[in-house]
């Protein structure tokens, strides 16, 4: 058996603030193989975006992991210097952001992006740089000539483009996309979608995209891992959690979504709202707001089992 | 509502000296001549990306900016040149739910004098008998118990909650229009249905009619009765909701349905997306504004601008691809 690209163990992390400790992501485990697309998906505080940066060990203060182990192609991610880090992002694992704005530098030229990450990251001269960085422009569907422009130059669209251009521009062997298509309007978003599914097949890419679309995963991702209150709550193939979902959070976020095929499927609220990470519910952490709750819910959290091909935390499969 | 020939230009802002040395005067072009009707008691969708005019449309009904022409009919009286005297029932009576609930309420403000604010301004009821209005209107608006929410800041509220209690006030002056601009785009994705049931059944109670501004089709074609399409200021497409989305006319209509991500891995489709982005409302294209990008752009689209062309009674198309013979 290959072993897989990825492999995360039992991570947890928490935020320190004022009222206590933030459980921003609890006993986390997940694997990704070479070649395949994982979904991350959840609402606002779910602890997507933070098991995206842990990955990268790049965790923001105050955060911290407090627990688990992260194997990233025979590389132990948690336990190497800021140096080694340093190497590796970018050059082995990537990110794009939500916010290509924020994300790329006003006073440099696209070009010089592109020659500063080579200049950082390998031993390419100049020239092959740019030549390089003019190959991958047309791969993204923009005109080499803007290579000397600037950021602001730009619009939205591009410059997610141009984003996803870096982060493919050194070959990673993982990238981390964190709502890539959120800042964008719908057509546009379908542009970047197209173009990262071409990318994709081309460059053999390992994605894992983090997101609260669903409508976006089933497009994009091989596997899905759903989380809810920092846990991944169901992880399986696409196909199997869209057509049965187990886990009553996952058929609840699957109907809540608007469906412009099935208006008359869609757009089920589930009753309450996300908790508090601060002071969480006992027990299964979606117990207040589930519609099959029983007691067992209530007093312990459950463990993820297997079950249908896939893993669900839930006390109905227990 | 009867709105016909409504525009918004804004001038383009520029440095001193640019100002000094050029005569000319740039204006963007939000708002480029639309027109509509609005039925009593229907809830109406303005859909359209960023830039639109979406937006300014909102503003405009409701008088928050000043039109740079048209009309806006509202009960037989023009509200584009009403007088600031004849504005202040209207204003009890147009009401705006912004996207953002959070700057929507006073970080000093409990819920409950927030929302016992609108009465106090509007002088509505006796001033003793306006608490028990407001704790009314909380349980109504789901924030229950409303005693125990009407002492709440708003920074105790989820984002679900705070909506909530926009709404309340907004419902508390007993209005007739509500226009409301991404109401949902800030809420999470499981609550969003919430708010949206909710909205309804107020609307239901209440008898309201919705101006629905969102930039999400799914969401329109869930909550709306009938849809404008915008682009670049300009109404390309209206019609009821299932002759929008079941069979749109419009090729800037058919892109944007065929760009929704779909939440079902099975649907394998083609989609049709057009070149390039959306220009600038500056210097819009000449003839149809759609036409740079348009897949099916033929002879008169550069040239001449498409009006309105009747496909039946309710659905309407801005293209000269159903120009009568």
């Amino acid at each position: 058996m290959v072993e897989p690209l990825l492999t995360v163990r039992e991570l947890s992390v928490e935020y320190a603030s004022k009222r206590g400790q933030v459980k921003a992501v609890t006993d986390v485990s997940l694997f990704l193989d070479k070649g395949s697309t994982l979904g991350i998906v959840g609402e606002s505080g779910s602890g997507k975006s933070t098991l995206g940066f842990a990955i990268l060990n790049l965790v923001p203060s105050p955060g911290r992991v407090v627990a688990g182990k992260i194997m990233f192609d025979h590389t132990d991610i948690l336990k190497q210097n800021e140096d080694n880090m340093r190497r590796i992002r970018g050059a082995e694992i990537s990110m794009i952001f939500q916010d290509p704005l924020t994300s790329l530098n006003p006073l440099l030229k696209i070009r010089d992006h592109f020659t500063e990450l080579f200049r950082v990251h390998s031993s390419t001269n100049h020239e092959d740089s740019i030549s390089r960085a003019g190959q991958l422009l047309d791969d993204l569907g923009i005109a080499r000539e803007r290579l000397s422009d600037y950021p602001h130059q730009f619009s939205g669209g591009m410059r997610q483009r141009v984003m996803i251009g870096l982060a493919l521009a050194l070959n990673p062997k993982l990238v981390i996309a964190d709502e890539p298509t959120t800042a964008l309007d719908v057509i546009v978003e379908a542009q970047i979608l197209e173009l990262m599914k071409k990318l994709k097949d081309a460059y053999g890419l390992t994605l894992i995209l983090v997101t609260h679309n669903i409508g976006i995963v089933a497009e994009m991702a091989d596997r899905i891992a759903v989380m809810y209150a920092g846990r991944i709550i169901e992880m399986g193939p696409t196909n199997d959690i869209f057509a049965d979902p187990l886990h009553p959070y996952t058929k609840g976020l699957l109907e809540s979504a608007p469906n412009i095929l099935h208006p008359e499927r869609s757009m089920r609220p589930i009753p309450g709202s996300p908790p508090d990470l601060i002071t969480l519910p006992t027990g299964c952490k979606f117990h207040p707001r589930c519609p099959r709750v029983f007691e067992t819910c209530r007093m312990s959290d459950p463990l993820p089992v297997e079950c249908k091909r896939r893993l669900v935390a839930c006390h109905l499969y227990a | 509502m009867e709105v016909t020939g409504l525009r918004k230009y804004f001038p383009v802002q520029r440095g001193f000296l640019e100002n000094a040395l050029s005569r000319k005067h740039e204006f963007v072009r939000a708002v480029d001549d639309v027109e509509f009707s609005i039925e009593k008691g229907e809830t109406f969708g303005l859909v359209g990306e960023s830039g639109s005019g979406k937006t300014t449309t909102g503003r405009l009904l409701l008088r928050l900016i000043e039109a740079t022409s048209g009309k806006i009919i509202i009960d037989g009286k023009d509200i584009v040149k009403a007088h600031p005297n004849e504005l202040r029932d209207f204003r009890r009576q147009a009401q705006m739910i912004f996207q953002d609930p959070t700057a929507a309420l006073s970080p000093r403000m409990t819920v409950g004098e927030a929302i016992k604010d609108a009465l106090d301004i509007h002088q509505i009821g006796p001033s003793n008998a306006r608490k028990e209005t407001v704790l009314q209107i909380l349980g109504r608006v789901g924030l229950t118990p409303p005693e125990l929410f009407y002492d709440k800041y708003p920074h105790q509220l989820s984002g679900g909650q705070r909506q909530r209690a926009v709404i309340g006030r907004t419902m508390i002056l007993e209005p007739h229009l509500i226009v409301a601009d991404e109401p949902v785009a800030m809420v999470d994705v499981s609550v969003r249905a919430q708010i949206l049931d909710l909205l309804s059944s107020l609307k239901k109670d209440l008898g309201l009619t919705y101006v629905f501004i969102t930039h999400d089709l799914a969401t329109a074609n869930y909550f709306c009765d009938r849809i404008a399409i915008m682009y670049l200021g300009r109404i390309v497409e209206v019609g009821l909701r299932d002759e929008v989305f079941n069979s749109p006319k419009h090729p800037y209509a058919v892109a944007l349905m065929s760009a929704i991500p779909v939440p079902d891995p099975q649907h394998k489709r083609q989609r049709m997306i057009p070149r390039g982005e959306i220009p600038s409302p500056i210097n819009p294209p000449s003839g149809c504004r759609f036409h740079p990008r348009c897949p099916k752009a033929f002879d008169p689209c550069a040239t001449k601008d498409p009006g309105m062309i009747e496909i039946n009674r309710t659905h309407r198309v801005a293209c000269h691809l159903f120009d009568a013979e």
